[in-house]
């Protein structure tokens, strides 16, 4: 019954969710998870960081909203409906953004003013937003550098994305400026690395 | 005659969309250190109480390639870390160890094992009572207001009224302590010997609390202060002049034991697993 190539939803879901915790208690860390991702159907009409994020944490007690400009966007969203049971929604009230391909500058800056942060007292109702970037390095050669500290950085750590336009660090800045509310990143490329930026990560960039 | 049902479980116990929720709730934990996510809290074989929260978490993290180290209270052949070891190995593959630093994933009931955790640990701790203020307020709503307004001005009277009354904070066990900066946690009750290792630590440690409901992380390298007035500095528990009867180690943290018969005290190793691997050392050495 077993297939190698089938993504599992007990086994790879776990894999994946190990690499996930490890990259969100230890922000800017990169995990490999190329080999799940080899998992993902050819026929899935998203990414397959997408598809694998999607099937490890949606279910029909939250909500997502996915935006790729590709035009099987309508088939991702209702295919990651079907799958997970989760519904799609508006930015407002999504628990998971799904950025599938790059949007333009003013569409991040309506994403993120409408996504949710959470309140003072329940910090955890707001949204994760999981961002797919062309490339992501342990150094600052790609295009948007980043100098992290905070909780689970031993003194800083370094990130750079390409893909990624610095507009997201701005909004993530305005969002996140009353702590413990804000929102949640999790970044990953198409080789098929993760890394995450939670709301206590302070990052320096060059081009913000 | 009917044939014999067989019960078969899903991997890991737990269904799917239970593990799911659980992790959600983990992910936003360690986003937000020290605060207390609520989640659903699955009823489990063992009662509430007896370690659920920590299970829960346990199960939702575990897989083939892993290898588990129960403890309680430092004792990994206690009934109750027993159970919970039978049950785990009954519905995974995972091995089982008593040796800390074989572990990938180490759950635990009041202790933290002498060995520092390492980067790819992480431990889990089982938590009766997950709320620091309950002590200072009775309403779960009100709780959760003086967190987010972080108003902690009854926990530290609290302490002051302890120094008053007694000459110094009379807390021993669930000493509480400040994560990030931000939130006052309790730490789950470990001796206040333990509670240093969570500050700026390498490995993650994740809370469950299962009774109540609440899920709460501190990341590594994350500050954990305990509450201490400039004047009253915090104090950890020490052991001048006494050591393991069995390995003979005079850093580790001791339990006093008294013989039955004879009245008479001893101190010997809390941390069991630790312990063996100390007194087999010494056999060799001789």
């Amino acid at each position: 019954m077993t297939n190698a190539n089938h993504f599992q939803p007990v086994h790879d879901t776990r894999n994946l969710y190990r690499h996930l915790l490890d990259s969100m208690a230890r922000p800017g860390k990169i995990n490999d998870i190329a080999e799940l991702f080899h998992h993902v159907p050819e026929t899935c009409p998203c990414s397959a960081g997408s598809y694998a994020l999607a099937h490890t944490l949606l279910d029909h007690q939250v909500r997502f909203h996915f935006y790729s400009q590709d035009l099987h966007a309508p088939d991702a969203e209702r295919s990651i409906e079907w799958t997970t049971g989760s519904h799609h929604t508006t930015p407002v009230d999504a628990d998971y953004l799904f950025i599938d391909t790059a949007p333009e500058t003013d569409e991040i800056r309506a994403i993120m003013q409408n996504v949710r942060i959470g309140t003072l007292a329940e910090p955890e109702k707001s949204a994760t937003i999981i961002l797919h970037v062309r490339k992501l390095s342990g150094s600052d050669n790609l295009d948007v550098p980043m100098l992290l500290h905070g909780p689970g950085v031993n003194g800083w750590h370094l990130l750079s994305a390409e893909g990624m336009d610095a507009e997201w660090l701005r909004m993530r800045a305005v969002r996140n400026r009353e702590y413990p509310t804000g929102c949640d990143f999790i970044l990953f490329d198409d080789e098929g690395q993760i890394a995450a930026l939670p709301r206590t990560t302070l990052i320096e960039s060059g081009v913000i | 005659m009917q044939a014999k049902l067989k019960q078969t479980y899903n991997y890991a116990f737990l269904d799917e969309g239970s593990k799911k929720e659980i992790r959600r709730a983990t992910l936003k934990a360690v986003a937000i250190p020290g605060y207390q996510v609520p989640f659903a809290s699955r009823e489990m074989p063992i009662g509430r109480g007896w370690g659920t929260g920590g299970l829960q978490l346990t199960l939702s993290l575990i897989g083939d390639h892993d290898c588990l180290k129960v403890i309680d209270q430092g004792n990994d052949d206690s009934v109750n870390a027993i159970s919970i070891k039978k049950l785990v190995q009954s519905c995974t593959q995972v091995k089982i160890t008593t040796d800390s630093e074989r572990a990938t994933l180490i759950q635990t009931r009041h202790r933290i094992p002498e060995v520092p955790i390492r980067a790819d640990q992480i431990l889990v701790f089982q938590v009766p009572l997950p709320e620091p203020l309950r002590m200072v307020e009775a309403k779960e709503r009100k709780t959760k207001q003086l967190h987010a307004e972080m108003d902690y001005s009854g926990i530290w009277l609290r302490l002051y009224e302890d120094i008053v009354k007694w000459g110094k904070v009379s807390i021993g066990a669930d000493y509480p302590a400040l994560a990030h900066k931000r939130y006052i946690f309790a730490p789950s009750p470990i001796p206040r010997y333990d509670l240093p290792k969570l500050h700026q630590a390498d490995g993650l440690f994740l809370f469950g609390a299962g009774r109540e409901k609440k899920i709460y992380a501190i990341p590594p390298h994350t500050d954990v202060e305990p509450l201490a007035f400039e004047d009253y500095p915090f104090e950890v528990e020490h052991f001048d002049g006494c050591s393991c009867r069995r390995c003979g180690s005079t850093d580790t943290f001791l339990d006093e034991l008294y013989d039955e018969t004879s009245g008479e005290k001893f101190y010997q190793c809390s941390d069991t697993g630790n312990c063996q691997k100390r007194q087999e050392m010494r056999q060799a050495d001789l």
